[in-house]
């Protein structure tokens, strides 16, 4: 059953003076199924980070709907909206976005704080997930004194601990350095097989290669989308990677 | 290139960083102006030609000087501000390929700038707003005098010197801290990562230390002399707490809060508490000056202000009758004298005079332990309280309506208000004298002043023991030993000139030598008293009030800095936190309940310290001879009310311009 559910969304700005309008998504459609691991593709400025604001209910869609859980985003109420974002979404950013006021152990109990949780029960949530992402030495540290990939791992904790329905993760490896950036994704796998949906947004080809099935942007729209299937790493990488040129090259032909 | 390239880059930083400046600038033109207007009072010919101006002119002159020092600790520290936020733009400038001195000159050019344009604009308010500053002076002490507009050239050469030499002060250190920092230090020192600052124990403990120590000197020293040694102590101790107190005894119970799992991890604590940890060290100096500064003004404004309400009753205190006629070491012929001048002087003025009334006494310091009256002797002070004895005669007291009863040359009787009443006798020197009877009340209305030691009225069998008394003091005072008063009071039927006028009349009659020779007499009137001391009084107020602007002012502007600094470091913070699913009303109160916290700590504080302050500031006036204590408290109520008003609206404002920083 699908988990997310993007029907003809469309996002159009329009500038404060002049009156000029842009359109950053014309007509986008498609669905994540629960369990599933997906990455967005795209070059800069086709509408990926848009999409991804949309899907957050940070922003609103001009047209079209967005369905989580079979509950239409642009229908919550502005005043629930944290609530629910808090509830059914985890995020995962580029610049990581740790609070350096807070300890990381801290910072990864935020979302529970703001739902009233108490201490114990933000412990022992925190425990198995700490574990699972070898950041149990870390924990009483501040941001600034861990390193990039230490950061992100914090912060895939945070998104981690309220269970959500889905995380969404905008370019989550484009801050960290290759060693750092191949043990996050390996962890997105890991997490993955335990049965969390993961949408990605990236224009990373190494950090797509891990998903199961990417889509691919191109002019605010849903282009093209491969699945794994049972290839490798590897073969996936390659099947990106040709797509990627066939796009750039400017092939509508080829669809 | 342009030779006006560095003046034109300096003018557009100005006119772009224009929200930082524009305080900055109206803070030098204020602390300019209100030098330049105290200068040029305290140096004002007018003025100097009032009677008992000595006393003004000082006391302005001290005012200079405070403004002189404060403006320079003050325009510092708001430069720091200024530094602080500019580094980023200076890096940037220096990587898009300026070098260093470039930078420098740029510096140079603003600086420049902004010390023509302040302090131009600060004496031209000071001259403009200095009629109006005398006015306002003159009226507080009571004085018409039609003042013509004049400028002085001498307080503007002053002025122009003060604010050149801070300005460049504040040039060299800006190039000095430009200079030795790398690029990219300079790109990056706005968001410079900061460590959580470690409880420091031991600085909490001096802290608490210090403060208990000026509290407890506040509290607790009662002698007026000391008071006076002592108060400065105690305001040094006080300030030496606070800033320890805010540096590590803040973080240190912030920590502790933070340890109480149940308290921290709530909604409301947890964002507010972890702020504040993170934000006390920078802040711990910025906190503890605006609480300082609070104090002082709290202090000043509302000790002058009770000073100048409680001039009448002081005056009253002091002179309960309007003449006062003081012979020293009379004979009988002089006395009849003085007698005699003041019915003559009525006569030749055909004044009406009433309540006339005389007494005889000797008055001086000892130091009471139990029943001796030890005489504190050169340096060395023997045990005991330091109180005042009055000795009096029987027939006086008996004529102002005492009880009959007849002494022995070794009785006594006494009266005291507020000292020992169980004493059996006197030991005076080599003599005792048995206390026959502790009276309740002394009918020698004249004599009953308030003053801050414990008097004893000791009334003696006859004018015969007095002598005696008078040669003992004066075997140890020797020659600074008081000598026996023959005090003769009255009212007369009149305005205040004509009141002026007949004891300038007593005085003129005594003064006329006669055949026994020239008497040592002294005559006084309420009313040039009054006059004089409501100069002093004014004067303080006056200064008070003009220094707890400058104050206010000062306070106001360190507000603005923090708020508008912090304002754009809770940007980010306040960003992330709605990703994570804050709402934005949540962050909005989390983040107002950390300011107001913060902000209200120093007026809270400055409270608590005005609260201790209080019995030693009523001790003070008390030696300025206003006795007035519920006054002193309404004023002092009144002054923090105000006071907290205008705080309140301050942080207000500058609380939206937060807002509006922040989202």
């Amino acid at each position: 059953m699908a988990i997310l559910e993007v029907n003809n969304v469309k996002k159009v700005y329009t500038t404060r003076f002049g009156g000029n309008q842009v359109q950053a998504l014309s007509d986008v459609t498609f669905s994540v199924e629960k369990g599933e691991y997906v990455a967005i593709m795209g070059e800069s400025g086709s509408g990926k980070t848009t999409l991804l604001n949309i899907l957050a209910a940070l922003d609103k869609a001009t047209a079209g709907q967005v369905l989580l859980n079979g509950k239409n985003l642009s229908a919550i109420r502005e005043r629930e909206l944290s609530a629910f974002r808090r509830q059914n979404l985890g995020f995962v950013f580029q610049d990581f976005n740790l609070l350096d006021t807070f300890s990381l152990q801290d910072n990864i109990f935020l979302p529970l704080v703001l739902a009233g949780k108490g201490y114990n029960e933000m412990r022992t949530r925190l425990m198995p997930i700490a574990g699972k992402l070898g950041i149990n030495e870390i924990l009483g540290k501040y941001p600034y004194e861990v390193s990039g990939g230490q950061k992100q791992r914090a912060a895939v904790a945070r998104a981690l601990i309220t269970n959500p329905q889905i995380i969404l993760a905008d370019e989550p490896t484009g801050a960290l350095d290759s060693k750092a950036a191949e043990s996050l994704l390996s962890m997105f796998q890991g997490i993955n097989q335990e049965g969390q949906t993961i949408l990605m947004v990236t224009h990373s080809i190494k950090a797509a290669s891990c998903a199961k099935r990417v889509l691919f942007i191109k002019d605010g729209q849903v282009f093209h989308q491969i699945y794994k299937g049972s290839s490798s790493d590897e073969e996936m990488y390659q099947k990106i990677s040709d797509t990627l040129t066939v796009i750039t090259t400017g092939g509508g032909k080829h669809e | 290139m342009n030779r006006f390239f560095y003046g034109r880059l300096a003018f557009s930083n100005l006119k772009k960083n224009g929200s930082l400046y524009l305080p900055y600038v109206l803070a030098v033109i204020g602390t300019s102006a209100m030098y330049y207007i105290l200068m040029a009072i305290s140096r004002d010919e007018g003025i100097k030609e009032m009677p008992g101006s000595g006393d003004l002119a000082a006391i302005l002159g001290l005012g200079c000087g405070v403004i002189g020092i404060f403006a320079v600790i003050f325009l510092f520290y708001t430069n720091s501000f200024l530094m602080k936020r500019r580094k980023k733009e200076f890096g940037l400038f220096n990587i898009l390929g300026m070098e260093k001195r470039h930078i420098a000159k740029m510096m140079f050019w603003e600086i420049v700038m902004v010390a023509f344009v302040s302090i131009l604009l600060g004496i031209t308010a000071g001259v403009l707003l200095n009629k109006l500053v005398t006015m306002v002076l003159l009226h507080l002490v009571s004085f018409e005098v039609p003042f013509g507009f004049h400028i002085s050239i001498e307080a503007i050469v002053s002025t122009v010197i003060l604010f050149l030499c801070i300005f460049g002060v504040t040039l060299i250190y800006n190039l000095f801290q430009v200079q030795k920092a790398k690029p990219i230090e300079l790109l990056q020192s706005a968001s410079h990562g900061e460590k959580e600052p470690k409880t420091r124990w031991l600085l909490a403990v001096v802290g608490i230390l210090a403060l208990g120590g000026g509290y407890a000197i506040a509290l607790f020293v009662e002698n007026p002399v000391d008071v006076l040694i002592l108060f400065f102590v105690a305001v040094i101790l006080v300030i030496l707490g606070t800033y320890c107190l805010f540096t590590a005894g803040s973080i240190a119970v912030l920590k502790l809060m933070r340890k109480n799992k149940n308290y921290y991890y709530k909604t409301r604590h947890f964002t507010s508490v972890s702020g504040m940890i993170y934000r006390m060290k920078q802040n711990a100096v910025g906190l503890s000056n605006i609480c300082i500064l609070s104090t002082m003004v709290l202090v000043m404004v509302s000790g002058t202000i009770s000073l100048y309400m409680g001039v009448d009753s002081s005056v009253n205190n002091r002179y309960p009758k309007e003449i006062n006629v003081t012979g020293y070491g009379l004979t009988e012929n002089g006395r009849e004298r003085i007698k005699g001048a003041v019915a003559q002087a009525a006569a030749d003025m055909e004044i009406g005079i009433e309540n006339i009334s005389s007494y005889t006494n000797l008055s001086f310091t000892v130091s009471k332990d139990g029943e001796n009256l030890n005489m504190p002797n050169g340096i060395k002070v023997p045990e005991g309280e330091m109180s005042i004895v009055e000795w009096v005669t029987l027939e006086d007291y008996q004529r102002m309506g005492g009880k009959k009863v007849e002494l022995r040359e070794d009785e006594v009787l006494v009266y005291t208000k507020i000292g020992d009443k169980e004493d059996q006798a006197y030991h005076f020197l080599d003599k005792t004298f048995q206390i026959k009877e502790h009276l309740t009340q002394l009918y020698l209305t004249d004599m009953q002043t308030d003053v801050m030691y414990d008097v004893y009225f000791v009334v003696v069998k006859d004018e015969k023991v007095l002598q005696e008394i008078y040669e003992l003091e004066k075997s140890v005072y020797k020659e600074r030993a008081s000598q026996i008063v023959y005090v003769t009071a009255l009212d007369v039927k009149g305005e205040e000139e004509q009141e002026i006028a007949f004891g300038k009349h007593v005085s003129e009659l005594l003064a006329a030598g006669t055949a026994e020779g020239e008497i040592d007499v002294r005559v006084e009137t309420r009313a040039e008293y009054r006059d004089s001391f409501m100069m002093f009084c004014g004067g303080f107020l006056f200064l008070g009030i003009f220094l707890g602007f400058v104050f206010l002012m000062a306070t106001t502007l360190i507000i603005y800095y923090k708020q508008v600094s912090e304002g754009y470091e809770d940007k980010a913070r306040f960003e992330i936190m709605q990703k994570v699913g804050m709402s934005k009303k949540e962050v909005r109160s989390s983040i107002r309940s950390q300011i107001l916290k913060v902000f209200f700590l120093p007026l809270v504080m400055a409270c608590i310290h005005l609260l201790a302050a209080f019995p030693m500031i009523n001790r003070l006036i008390f030696l300025f001879g206003m006795a007035d204590m519920p006054l002193f408290a309404i004023c002092t109520v009144g002054t923090v009310g105000v006071f907290a008003l205008i705080y309140a609206v301050v942080y207000g404002i500058t609380a939206r311009s937060y807002y509006k920083i922040v989202g």
